[in-house]
């Protein structure tokens, strides 16, 4: 608590120190402490990109304001959608925009619509793969499948969240196949992981992120990547492409903000963006992360984000998830 | 003898001015959002995460893990003194903690409480040393079929953490698992008594009922019979406990230990339901249960010991597998990852010094730890003197920033204030709040597990049986059923000739 409300009163006094200061508002553009919106709680993955963006922003110089990265968890992506919606025409708000609030979007549980959205950049795809534990028989997704088509619902897959990005692998993997899989949802990667490497599931889909420590020990090995081009952390691993399973997934990770948002803080935002993408440190997170660059500009951003809603809302209305019962 | 020689390789990394420095100052966060309501460890952690960027990883390590286990001592003060438990995991403490406040007790209870913390932090890290491989590797042997096993046992809770009446307990515990169906369900995706509140589909926050219940409850209830209620006269000689009163409580102490880290070493279980299982484990060796809920000290020293222990054990699955097993050990799993640390089972060969360095500071943090809140304890305890009308007012406040606190949404606190609405009538109908929580915790964790256990055995129910580590979990279940009803047999009798005494 004590924490926060400091924080807070800080950010406030110095918001009105810099004001009294600003005379010209365009030129001294960020005039204010930016703030970085979150739709996962403070240590998920979505949490921590943000917190090395916004860090790596501010050692750069590349923003001269404080960045601080507010956490508006809940509801899937809802609950900081709907601050978005609220905070139309704030030239001092971003936020970072991946599965989760796409997924919410996508099923309208929030007042804000695609539409409301400036889109600023898009920044990089996290590839998934699909994985087994190292005692499992199975070294590729093509042995696994084949045994699956002939003994329907024998092949049971952890999932993560139900609607999440490896139900949407999974779901992709067992259409473009044919294959009958047993998806089971575990709630979330860390217990899906568990229920793989102790051998009570057969086959996981996952972030590669999340799975190269237990790759690079040998307790998991990976089956096959769900990206279009294989990935260089592993370049012995072939695309579902490749194995003859037409089966394609990516996870978007890019910023937006505001509906309104003026055209001088969306030039300096895309601007700031490009630059972050030639740093060394950005770079490194990346590398760090296993994810592969993809930036775009807003226009072309907000083009691959809606022809990616419209592929997604297909597997997301087969999956008959989030209807109400 | 390999791994005392590297942990004093360990050693010798922290006892640096600046490492004993970030100890230091991670023990007094620990401590601090250990005490005020709302805020947990976790939260903590990832809001003082930018701090360390720059520095290097062990520092920050020792930093981040002396949050989460100080958040352990300071979780109890508020339990004991106020009735609002200071994080989820020191919610027992308030079963028996606020009633030997209640009697003047209520430094005996901090002290029992710090001591059996401290104790269980140095065991748990002996443990985590020594068993932690072997440990790790007959955790993954628990299955969805072993949870929910598993999690049948802890709901036997509900009848130890609950009152007199047994058709009241079940009562209450039914209404909490109903809360424990609120939100998003992980099945199928679809929300459930959600009636398009998007804060809804989140569930019911446990921390936010839990201080609805109890604090507000209890401020409510007292504000009414504040006639009644003297202020409670704390004698300096009462402040500490007594050399006999630790000694009363080595078992309860020990035995909160071992199921402590057990429960915290597998993924996804954690510190909450260990301080649960520890409590119910208490009463049931008790030769006088029914002291239980008016101050049994053994209430008070067993679960605190546990939860810490349970801190210990957490790291288990985050050092020897690289999962993390509970919010806290997720966030800083997603700090290593960002300090160029690889997590996962290779952590131990390939960053020793730094595997190492963190379990020496854990030792070292415990010992500050104890150090910084024992010569705290009277003062706390003093705080009781006040009376109650400038008392209450300030419990309010704590519980609504605390409440705010938790997503800076007043939307918890409105859930709060009415939780604390409906405390006041369980309390006035003598329906206790134990099992009410008890149940909204472990009420989601048995769903699910049912359901995955059944969708990987396709519907069979024998599963549950066949598998050995499930099927002895539910033979001790059935067990502690008997042991119940004859304890609650032999309860009524007294209570009966207590009456016609």
């Amino acid at each position: 608590m004590g924490k926060k409300f400091l924080v807070c009163s800080f950010a406030a006094v110095f918001c009105f120190i810099t004001m009294l200061f600003t005379v010209d508002a365009k030129a001294a553009y960020p005039e204010k402490t930016i703030e970085f919106v979150v739709h996962s709680p403070a240590g998920g993955g979505s949490d921590l990109f943000s917190r090395a963006v916004a860090s790596i922003l501010e050692k750069e110089g590349i923003v001269k304001q404080k960045i601080q990265v507010v956490n508006r968890d809940g509801g899937s992506g809802t609950t900081a959608l709907n601050y978005m919606h609220d905070k139309a025409g704030d030239a001092h708000v971003v936020m970072q925009f991946t599965t989760g609030p796409l997924s919410a979007l996508l099923r309208g549980s929030s007042k804000l619509k695609l539409e409301d959205l400036t889109f600023i950049s898009m920044m990089c795809m996290d590839p998934n793969l699909a994985f087994t534990r190292v005692e499992s028989p199975y070294n590729d997704m093509k042995s696994l499948i084949e045994y699956a088509k002939k003994n329907p619902d024998k092949i049971s897959v952890a999932i993560g969240t139900v609607g999440g990005s490896e139900h949407i692998s999974a779901h992709r993997v067992g259409r473009a196949s044919g294959a009958q899989l047993n998806l089971v949802g575990f709630g979330g990667g860390g217990a899906a992981s568990v229920a793989i490497l102790g051998g009570h599931v057969d086959v996981g889909f996952g972030n590669v992120n999340e799975q190269m420590g237990q790759i690079e020990a040998k307790k998991i090995k990976p089956l096959g990547v769900m990206s279009p081009q294989r990935i260089s952390a592993m370049p012995n691993v072939l695309t579902m492409q490749e194995q003859g399973i037409n089966a394609v997934y990516v996870q978007p990770r890019g910023f937006w903000a505001p509906k309104n948002f003026p055209d001088y803080a969306l030039q300096f935002w895309e601007d700031a963006f490009a630059k972050l993408v030639k740093t060394k440190a950005f770079q490194d997170v990346l590398k760090t992360s296993y994810a592969v660059e993809n930036f775009m500009k807003h226009t072309e951003a907000k083009a691959f984000v809606t022809d990616y809603l419209k592929v997604l809302k297909v597997d997301v209305d087969e999956l008959g998830v989030y209807k109400k019962k | 003898m390999d791994a005392l020689h590297s942990l004093m390789q360990g050693f010798s990394t922290v006892i640096t001015p600046f490492n004993m420095g970030m100890a230091v100052l991670g023990c007094f966060f620990g401590t601090l959002v250990g005490i005020l309501p709302g805020l947990g460890p976790s939260a903590t952690i990832a809001m003082l995460l930018p701090l360390t960027f720059g520095m290097n990883a062990t520092s920050a390590m020792i930093m981040l893990c002396a949050i989460y286990y100080g958040a352990m001592y300071g979780g109890s003060t508020t339990s004991i003194l106020v009735n609002v438990p200071g994080e989820s995991a020191s919610v027992v403490t308030t079963f028996d903690g606020y009633q030997m406040a209640r009697q003047g007790r209520g430094g005996v209870a901090l002290g029992i409480s710090a001591i059996g913390s401290f104790i269980a932090g140095i065991l748990g890290t002996f443990a985590l040393i020594f068993v932690c491989v072997p440990l790790s590797a007959f955790t993954l042997k628990f299955g969805p079929a072993e949870y929910f096993s598993l999690i049948v046992m802890g709901m036997l809770c509900i009848v130890f953490v609950g009152g007199k009446s047994i058709s009241k307990s079940l009562m209450s515990g039914v209404i909490g698992m109903a809360l424990g169906t609120v939100g998003i369900d992980v099945v199928q995706g679809a929300p459930r008594f959600v009636y398009d509140i998007s804060q809804l589909m989140d569930g019911v926050s446990f921390i936010v009922v839990v201080m609805g219940l109890f604090g507000i409850g209890e401020v409510l209830v007292s504000a009414e019979e504040r006639m009644k209620i003297k202020t409670i006269n704390v004698k300096l000689k009462e402040l500490w406990p007594t050399l006999g009163d630790i000694w009363q409580v080595k078992w309860s102490v020990l035995r909160g230990t071992a199921i402590g880290f057990f429960i915290g070493a597998l993924p996804g279980a954690g510190a909450t339901i260990a301080s649960f299982l520890a409590y119910g484990i208490e009463k049931g060796v008790s030769k006088h249960p029914e002291r239980f809920g008016k101050g049994a000290i053994e209430g008070v020293a067993g679960p605190e010991s546990a939860n810490n222990a349970a801190s210990s054990g957490a790291f288990v699955p985050l050092l020897a597998l690289g999962i993390p097993g509970s919010g806290a050990t997720a966030v800083m799993l997603g700090a290593l990852m960002l300090y160029g640390l690889k997590p996962g089972p290779m952590l131990f060969h390939t960053n020793p010094d730094f595997v190492w360095a963190v379990i020496a500071s854990m030792f070292i943090g415990n010992i500050i730890l104890i150090f910084m809140n024992l010569p705290m304890i009277p003062f706390f305890a003093m705080g009781l003197r006040i009376p109650y009308r400038y008392l209450y007012p300030a419990i309010l406040l704590i519980c609504i920033i605390g409440a705010y606190s938790l997503s800076s949404n007043v939307y918890d606190v409105w859930v709060m204030l009415i939780f604390g609405v409906f405390g006041y009538f369980m309390k006035k109908y003598d329906i206790p709040g134990g099992p009410m929580v008890v149940a909204l915790v472990l009420g989601p964790m048995l769903e699910y597990n049912l359901y995955r256990a059944l969708a990987l055995s396709r519907g069979d129910m024998t599963t549950f049986f066949t598998r050995p580590i499930s099927g002895t979990l539910l033979a001790i279940a059935a067990i502690m059923i008997v042991v119940v009803t004859f304890k609650a047999v032999r309860m009524k009798r007294a209570l009966i000739e207590e009456k016609e005494e």
